[in-house]
């Protein structure tokens, strides 16, 4: 007869392999996160991060930061090619008021506002999504990596 | 789930502090190829669909570089797993509370995500544990060897029976069970060493 370590120890190994199985589904996006996360910090990493705590839009072209956005919760922001937008993105690809980024009780909420050439996140085309830390914007040929930077922590 | 080569992780004061000072591409990488399959298993196991889950790896290991450079490990406040798991379980919040669906729950009630239960934490970290211990005891044992365990011991089959199946002994299968049982325990509790449990 089985000791009860060894009924215990069979049960854990019997759940360990079925969740092998199942996460054995999920290699590939674990890879496709890993390498889309180390671009992302790769260009976080060339350019002093804001100081004060909140959330940004890290805006990049051609593979290269330019400048962090402060994106402000009380307000939407407009990302597009006309001059009154908060976010100007001079290329005559993106639309004059191309998506928006704008805060509700679920979190930050990035629209496609009707834009001709689309809106996409981490290579799919979206018409909303609610923004993930990391998330990668794509308007055109400009990138948009989304990250609340946080305030100080002690473990 | 580890998809790269296996590397020495030492969850120990000098590695975090190394980790604070040099937040290297190699060490991320280690964290991510230590943890990533802990914390889609965990996210699973709270509910989450496969995309929320990916969404809270994501956000987690971004967290966890984010916050690397000005980390001060404190190890009387807790393991470095610990610290992991509160970062992870407010990702799986966040990750239910971008659904609408939750938009006016009290998602830390209705999931029952207590910062104290961190039971399914604890049984992602022991099953991460032993996928690692079975996959390295795989390589060292025969393919035979390794089936006359999982089917008499996993799957509970009759030994005659498997005996017959693999066309060995019965002796010999009772042996084969019983070793590579305790090849998994050997290597499982080497991992947790390393792992600085």
């Amino acid at each position: 007869m089985e000791s009860d370590e060894a009924t215990q120890l069979k049960e854990r190994l019997q759940a360990a392999l079925t969740i092998s199985d199942l996460t054995r589904s999920m290699d590939q996006p674990v890879r496709r996160i890993r390498d889309r996360l180390s671009y992302v910090i790769d260009l976080m990493s060339q350019t002093d991060r804001p100081e004060k705590a909140g959330a940004y839009l890290l805006v990049a072209s051609a593979g290269q930061p330019r400048y962090w956005f402060e994106l402000v919760g009380t307000r939407e922001c407009v990302v597009g090619r006309h001059e009154t937008a908060d976010l100007e993105i001079n290329s005559s690809a993106v639309s004059r008021r191309h998506c928006t980024v704008s805060r509700d009780e679920s979190g930050w909420l990035l629209e496609d506002a009707g834009s001709r050439n689309g809106t996409f996140v981490n290579n799919q085309r979206v018409e909303e999504k609610y923004l993930c830390d990391g998330d990668l914007i794509q308007v055109v040929k400009e990138e948009m990596i989304f990250a609340e930077i946080p305030g100080e922590l002690e473990h | 789930m580890n998809s790269d080569p296996k590397q020495t992780l030492e969850t120990t004061r000098s590695f975090m502090e190394k980790m604070r000072n040099e937040p290297t591409d190699r060490t991320w990488h280690t964290l991510y190829a230590r943890y990533a399959g802990m914390i889609i298993n965990y996210a699973l196991k709270r509910g989450c669909s496969e995309s929320m889950a990916e969404d809270v790896l994501q956000e987690t290991m971004l967290s966890l570089w984010l916050v690397m450079p000005r980390f001060q490990y404190n190890p009387e406040k807790g393991r470095f797993r610990s610290y992991l798991f509160r970062i992870t379980r407010n990702k799986v919040i966040d990750a239910f509370r971008r659904n609408r669906r939750y938009a006016d729950v009290d998602i830390e009630k209705e999931l029952k995500l207590s910062e104290e239960d961190d039971t399914d934490w604890d049984r992602a970290f022991d099953e991460q544990i032993l996928t690692e211990a079975i996959a390295a005891v795989i390589k060292k044992v025969q393919l035979k060897t390794f089936e006359a365990f999982r089917l008499t011991f996993i799957e509970g089959k009759q030994v005659k029976d498997v005996a017959k199946l693999l066309g060995i002994s019965a002796n010999l299968v009772s042996q084969h069970k019983f070793s590579v049982q305790q090849l998994i325990v050997k290597e499982a509790n080497r991992l947790r060493n390393e792992y600085g449990e």
